[in-house]
């Protein structure tokens, strides 16, 4: 699967189809741009572990300011 | 040595911890009560189950630690409250887990996951702090409990209580009936708009237990 379109399916899955879906982008910032909580952060990441088949731990949400970095996390945990 | 250890917690400490609560939370004995005003028998599940109530004290969990005697009581923490070594150590082998809310805690709700899925009980203070305008009702809850809830499929326990008026007085702790998130949805997974709807259900289930509260005791 695409990661960004994953992503994107993700964030519709956390925050309902009301999330602008062409906001979504590498450089777009998770807090500032789209809004994130923490309790949306979860369940993004919840929707993420079930799509991509791994699990995400504390440490990668340690720093993640963009939606490529959530891409970045993605591909690490793929190679 | 010491006894098993699940859930990341020695069950040996922690059943001496949860003594310790226990007798906190029993000395006077709590005055236990159901939204039908009838005498809460502490048997309404055996499951896992989530209890949410309002946060007015520090001893809040020794009371419904006694409340739900019958029960292994775990905790959803703040890292304020385990934040120096002493006061971890203590609320650790108590049966608290630590959440940091400044992030996504992930490996908190996993071990509350977990917790839950032996058929634990895990007492949350969705306001997230202790209140100090305590006669006022519940107007808004992290939506934290109902993503739990959702992901584990277990009840939530609605509770109700305040500080009673002199230390010697018994308290009394009003106890709501279970709240299931099936009852509101058949998605397993919910968006943080579902998850706020349904919390506002919840803060209304809140209040009655309030409503009960005031009425039995006169709000005292």
């Amino acid at each position: 699967m695409d990661i960004l379109q994953g992503i994107k399916e993700a964030v519709t899955d956390a925050f309902g189809d009301d999330m602008d879906l062409t906001k979504i982008t590498p450089e777009a910032s998770l807090k500032e741009d789209l809004g994130f909580n923490s309790i949306g952060m979860l369940a993004m990441a919840v929707s993420l572990e079930e799509k991509f088949g791994f699990a995400f731990t504390n440490d990668d949400f340690t720093g993640i300011t963009t939606i490529q970095d959530v891409i970045g996390i993605i591909e690490s945990r793929q190679k | 040595m010491f006894g098993d250890k699940k859930y990341g917690v020695n069950m040996f400490f922690y059943d001496i911890a949860h003594g310790i609560v226990l007798l906190g939370g029993s000395c006077p004995p709590p005055v236990k009560l159901t939204v039908d005003k009838k005498p809460f028998k502490n048997d309404i599940l055996d499951e896992g189950m989530i209890i949410v109530g309002n946060h007015v004290s520090f001893k809040d969990p020794w009371y419904y630690s006694a409340v739900f005697s019958n029960r292994r009581m775990f905790f959803l923490a703040s890292e304020l409250v385990m934040k120096d070594p002493i006061r971890n150590f203590l609320c650790y082998h108590a049966g608290c887990i630590k959440i940091d809310r400044n992030i996504a805690d992930i490996a908190a709700i996993r071990k509350a996951t977990q917790t839950l899925k032996h058929k634990r009980a895990i007492t949350i203070f969705p306001e997230g702090t202790v209140r100090r305008d305590e006669e006022q009702d519940l107007t808004e809850i992290k939506a934290g409990v109902i993503f739990l809830a959702s992901q584990t499929g277990v009840p939530i326990i609605p509770a109700y209580s305040l500080k009673p008026r002199h230390w010697y007085n018994r308290r009394t702790v009003v106890v709501g009936r279970p709240f299931r998130i099936s009852d509101y949805t058949d998605k397993k997974f919910l968006s943080v708009p579902e998850m706020d709807e349904i919390a506002k259900a919840l803060i209304g289930k809140i209040n009655e237990c309030k409503n009960v509260f005031d009425e039995v005791t006169g709000g005292e």
